[in-house]
């Protein structure tokens, strides 16, 4: 996922695979071809036309007005004709456009969702947000160029040559041999730009994270009177992209000046080959000025790709950055293929057999674990902060993957699985929370498809929740989000009802389809009076089923069938309460602090 | 465009830019206007009469026409980039500085997202405005009013087509804006969700694994990228309709300027060169509306951009320095509330006639459940909120917060704040942050105390590097990072905000052990959901809802106040 920064170059690979998903609207496409040949077919005979009337037109006495009415009609005709073609030939491109572009974003979202956790928690997240959102934004901005003006473009182009030489051979020719000069200037400028768009992309998405970061942590900058730094750190890559973006800018603004000056000197060629030719008597007058009329036209779409040369790129250079987030291996890319089983078999058993893991190769973190969690049993993880106790939960949710060992859930490999039917055989919550944006509703009924407004509350009863989701402005239906607007323990408590009401359904729904419970210090921020209540809860949820909890109150240790003691990333012992104390070692030490503590 | 100009305004030392930039613009514009003529006297005196020569002496007339109004363009165009990126940068730069002088409360009001967008998106408009201000914004109108006039010297009659055709052109052309302008407003609400449900999803996504939504969640991010793929087609659609329309205008123009023009040729009025003249000043004037349009488009764009930005830049801090500030005085109470009522808005008081001090070198444990107001009690002292006056007084060595610079209160007052955050960099940017110049031996006796030198010292010490948010460190390590940034300039005073909620409670007791050891000279609040953090206070303040439930020793409170017999009991504590 990581940007690519050496490439500076269109690669026709890039190109095609943004072909690729035009593809599914090609009918449309053709579509809009017809209607571009067509539209141009109309503006180009505007001129024969005018050129025709201008040669009625000789002197003063010596006008030929009979021939007026007809040929004012058909230029009539032919103007509205080709605003017809044109309005339904941007339908078209706009219609291919923006579908593109929503399958692109689609496609880019779905690894988001997608994508192993290893890479989302590396990359920041303004880049990845400014993948969907931003980049998508400059493909189909570039996308909607280059069919709008290309098309047309190459049916002008081939119209206007196919008129001229229908009038003069000479003229056409000093139009064609002049043009390329402009398609050559463009060019040139747009390899030169390429690499500062490039490179201002990049300034702005750094800039995007930084802002990201010291925005939403502005409050943090306060507290330690760091707003001075903060902006001086801003200001830094501020600098450079100023430094960037200029370039990009100077570059991009010598494209249009530079046709231009290109096609008024053909213009003035034209017009100084065309009025010679005429006063040797092979051309009139009237056609001299279809000529001038198409000196430009012949010019335009030269002059419009050149201009949007600049955006093409940029867009190009976008479509590399969403093709490295759509190349991204999706997690379940390995999957079996095998679906759940209709029935699954819940025994409830979870067993960790030989695992090694470690998120970096130079830090070795969990070595050669084995734990077997009978069904039914409770175990706890205790150790100091910092063990390696949420990495065990990291693996058996397989949001990392093993180095080497088997997990069997339920009794079957967790590897031999798709991930989502693992996970389902789980409920869990996090310490931290997570909430999105939506009515309180919405989000406790989150896990739970298809649950009723009476099913939510009677899970947020049972969490402890109702009380103070009654106090909110909006109760139920206040909108809320994932920032600070709720305290830390409320947001728990909703996710503590969130987890509730998935299990409660899935009871429901299928009997031997309980899952197992995870819960990773998840009534930290819950004041203890509640926690009791809470704990009240996840005792009855849990009867009966296996559960994994990270905790560090002892009442829960205490009670659980197993306690895993970690430190520094193993399990130095294991055993019930009794047993451990008896051990004299480690936990015995750890649970003398405690009982010291509380 | 009120607010666009007072924006660019910001960046004054690109005035001359913005002056110069359209003078040379104009320049090239006049010659692109006399090319006509000179062609049209091409026809009239060259190809009508047979004058090769003439027709020679036109043609360089014309080359040196174009290439000394390229020139001049190009100087326009590097004054246009110079002044527009400049004016970007500048206003990035201030609208950072001031989101980081907003109060508490005025953060929340914008909410992240928002302030973002206005730094990137918005100030992007308008720095594209600033350049198409400079570029086409003269030379657009210059050139149809131009246009108007010399077809007027040719010939006054015809030249009134031009000028019915002129106004039509541009009223189809504000037509068409405005009907689009609503749909542009919607695309941008539906793309505002695509960054939304993008951002839930990275920062939801073992949520949304663990309950195998990605499903849905893929769903609900189809509805609106295909929400707004349908407004923009629509929105594409109608814009669209301008280029039809405006050219069927032009050529009307063109067909009446060809049947009256016949009539003035016969009339000897008009010769056949001047006929092309005026088809070829129409032609020009729709080129130019057409620019004129996009520049408009692009204003009231960036007008819209300039309005959120100056809203932003408008909100000025509600929590203002005193121009005289107050002593502090190391003898008074470090901290004492006065009778203190305070609410958030309009809400429900969240703490109510509270009263409480502690001394320097005292220690006080403020304990109570969710939503009682204990971090109201820390946004206080830190005075991130105000209390109304007349509400009560709060007061951090014997000044009232309010008239101290916030500041200086602030860089007295080490915080360990609830949410555990660090920010990209090292650990050492990370605790300098705390207490800037400190040396290496202070950062790591912080980091000692804090209980967090083990694992800052198995990693690469104080140079270990920090990921975002301090995502690559547990939320325990994070919150004992946290604690040694607060205490790395050994502050006055040190408010713990449960700041050991990940921590077990071994570690936590090393580290209010070694707090109260290596910072006894200083005030410590220590805000606790545990009665095992607070017991060993000197006095604790039990809070119900917002009011002292009462104030004592963990003895006399629990002899005395029924809430915190309960708490301890919940919690197994003895008396």
């Amino acid at each position: 996922m990581k940007s690519e920064k050496k490439k500076q170059k269109i690669s026709p690979a890039v190109v095609r695979r943004l072909l690729r998903y035009v593809r599914p609207y090609r009918g449309w496409l053709i579509l809009s071809m017809l209607c571009a040949a067509g539209s141009v077919l109309f503006t180009l005979f505007t001129p024969v036309l005018t050129g025709d009337i201008i040669d009625l037109a000789i002197g003063a006495g010596n006008v030929r007005f009979s021939e007026f009415p007809r040929l004012l009609t058909e230029l009539g005709v032919c103007v509205a004709a080709s605003a017809g073609l044109t309005l339904l030939g941007s339908y078209f491109n706009n219609r291919i456009t923006y579908s593109c572009a929503a399958d692109l974003r689609k496609k880019a979202f779905e690894h988001i969702t997608g994508a192993p956790l290893s890479g989302i928690d590396r990359t920041p997240s303004g880049e990845l947000i400014n993948r969907v959102t931003g980049d998508v934004d400059l493909v189909s901005d570039g996308l909607l160029q280059a069919f709008t003006q290309l098309l047309s473009g190459a049916a002008t182009i081939i119209g206007t040559l196919v008129f001229m030489l229908r009038a003069s051979g000479a003229v056409t020719i000093s139009v064609v041999v002049l043009t390329p000069l402009s398609m050559l200037a463009a060019a040139v400028i747009a390899k030169g730009s390429y690499k500062y768009f490039t490179k201002q992309t990049e300034t702005q998405a750094e800039m995007l994270g930084y802002l990201d970061e010291y925005v939403g942590g502005a409050r943090l900058v306060k507290t330690f009177g760091r707003e001075e730094e903060a902006g001086k750190g801003f200001d830094e890559i501020n600098g450079r992209l100023y430094k960037c973006g200029l370039r990009a800018q100077i570059y991009s603004a010598l494209v249009n000046p530079t046709t231009r000056l290109v096609n008024n000197l053909v213009y003035a060629a034209v017009g100084v080959t065309g009025a010679l030719i005429a006063t040797g008597g092979s051309i009139t007058v009237g056609q001299l000025s279809m000529f001038l009329t198409y000196a430009s036209h012949y010019a335009k779409p030269f002059n419009e790709i050149s201009g949007i040369a600049a955006q093409l790129t940029a867009a190009l250079a976008s479509a590399e950055r969403v093709f490295a987030l759509i190349d991204s291996p999706l997690e379940y890319g390995g999957d079996p293929d095998t679906e759940a089983p209709r029935v699954p078999e819940r025994t409830g058993e979870v067993i960790l057999d030989d695992v090694s893991f470690s998120y970096t190769k130079d830090r070795r973190l969990i070595e050669n674990l084995c734990l077997t969690a009978k069904p039914g049993q409770r175990t706890a993880i205790v150790g100091p902060t910092g063990c390696g106790k949420t990495t065990i939960i990291n693996l058996l949710m397989r949001f990392y993957d093993v180095n080497s060992g088997d997990i069997y859930a339920d009794g079957r490999n967790a590897y031999d699985m798709p991930r989502s039917a693992l996970r389902s055989r789980y409920a869990m919550v996090l310490q931290d929370t997570w909430l999105m944006r939506g009515s309180v509703a919405e989000n406790i009924g989150y896990g739970a498809e298809g649950a009723s407004r009476e099913d939510i509350e009677q899970a947020a009863r049972r969490a402890m929740a109702h009380r103070f989701i009654r106090q909110l402005p909006q109760g139920y239906d206040t909108v809320i989000d994932d920032d600070d607007s709720l305290s830390g323990g409320q947001k728990q408590l909703i996710c503590i009802a969130r987890v509730m009401l998935a299990a409660e359904m899935s009871r429901l729904h299928g009997s031997s389809a309980e899952p197992m419970l995870i819960l990773d210090e998840a009534t930290s921020n819950i004041d203890t009076r509640t926690e009791l209540l809470v704990q009240k809860a996840f005792a009855d949820l849990m009867r009966g089923r296996t559960s994994f909890v990270v905790a560090h109150r002892l009442s829960t240790i205490r009670e659980s069938d197993m306690i895993l003691v970690m430190n520094e990333g193993h399990v130095v012992e294991q055993g019930n309460h009794e047993q451990l104390l008896q051990k004299n070692g480690f936990y015995a030490k750890l649970w003398k602090t405690m009982t010291e503590e509380e | 465009m009120k607010h666009l100009f007072a924006l660019l305004m910001h960046a004054r030392q690109y005035r001359k830019d913005y002056v110069l930039g359209p003078v040379f613009k104009v320049i090239e514009a006049i010659f692109e206007l006399i090319i006509p003529i000179v062609v049209s006297d091409m026809i009239d005196r060259g190809v009508n009469t047979g004058d090769t020569a003439y027709i020679r002496r036109c043609g360089v007339i014309l080359a040196v026409l174009t290439l000394v109004g390229f020139s001049s363009t190009m100087v326009c165009q590097f004054l246009a980039s110079r002044a527009s990126q400049g004016t970007g940068t500048v206003l990035r730069s201030e609208l950072f500085s001031h989101i980081m002088t907003l109060s508490h409360s005025q953060l929340d009001g914008f909410g992240t997202p928002t302030m973002i967008s206005r730094v990137s998106g918005d100030i992007n408009q308008v720095q594209t405005a600033a350049a198409m201000l400079i570029r086409l914004a003269v030379r657009a109108p210059f050139l149809a009013a131009g246009a108007i006039v010399m077809s007027a010297t040719i010939d006054p009659l015809l030249s009134l087509i031009l000028l019915v055709a002129a106004p039509l052109i541009y009223l189809s052309i504000i037509g068409v804006t405005k009907a689009s302008r609503p749909l542009y407003r919607e695309i941008q609400r539906h793309n505002d969700g695509i960054t939304r449900i993008t951002r839930e999803n990275i920062t939801g996504s073992r949520v949304i694994r663990a309950f195998s939504r990605q499903e849905s969640e893929r769903g609900r991010f189809a509805a609106v990228a295909d929400a707004s793929q349908q407004a923009s087609v629509k929105v594409g659609v109608i814009a669209a309709l301008l280029n039809p329309l405006t050219t069927v205008i032009m050529n009307l123009g063109v067909i009446a300027i060809l049947g009256f023009g016949g009539l003035r040729v016969d009339s000897g009025a008009l010769t056949q060169g001047q006929l092309v003249a005026l088809i070829n000043y129409i032609n020009q004037i729709l080129l130019a509306l057409i620019v004129l349009a996009n520049i408009i488009n692009i204003f009231t764009r960036a007008e819209a951009s300039a309005v959120r930005i100056q809203e932003l830049l408008d909100t000025t801090s509600s929590i203002s320095d005193p121009e005289r500030p107050d002593d502090f005085d190391t003898s008074a109470p470090a901290v004492e509330l006065r009778n203190v009522t305070f609410s958030y808005g309009s809400g429900d008081p969240v703490l109510e006639d509270l009263s409480f001090s502690v001394m320097p070198g005292q220690s006080i444990g403020i304990i109570g459940g969710t939503g009682s107001g204990k971090t109201s009690i820390a946004n206080l002292i830190m005075r991130f909120w105000d209390v109304r006056p007349g509400m009560g007084e709060v007061r951090v060595m014997g000044a009232d917060v309010k008239n101290v610079r916030a500041a200086d209160l602030r860089s007295r007052i080490g915080l360990v704040p609830q949410k555990a955050e660090l920010v990209s960099g090292t650990v050492r940017s990370n605790l300098l942050w705390g207490c800037p110049g400190a040396s290496d031996e202070e950062l790591i006796s912080a980091l000692k105390t804090a209980q967090a030198w083990d694992f800052v010292e198995a990693k690469d010490g104080l140079d270990t590097r920090v990921e975002m948010r301090g995502r690559n460190f547990s939320g325990g390590q994070r919150q004992r990072l946290t604690v040694a940034r607060a205490l790395a300039g050994k502050p006055d005073i040190v408010i713990l905000d449960d700041s050991s909620s990940a921590l077990d409670a071994a570690t936590d007791s090393r580290l209010r052990k070694a707090i109260a050891s290596d910072l006894s000279g200083s005030a410590i609040i220590i805000i606790s959901q545990r009665v095992s953090s607070v017991r060993g206070c000197d006095s604790i303040l039990a809070l119900d809802d917002g009011r002292a439930a009462g104030i004592g020793s963990h003895e006399e409170l629990y002899d005395s106040c029924p809430l915190y017999r309960e708490i301890c009991q919940s919690q197994n504590a003895a008396r």
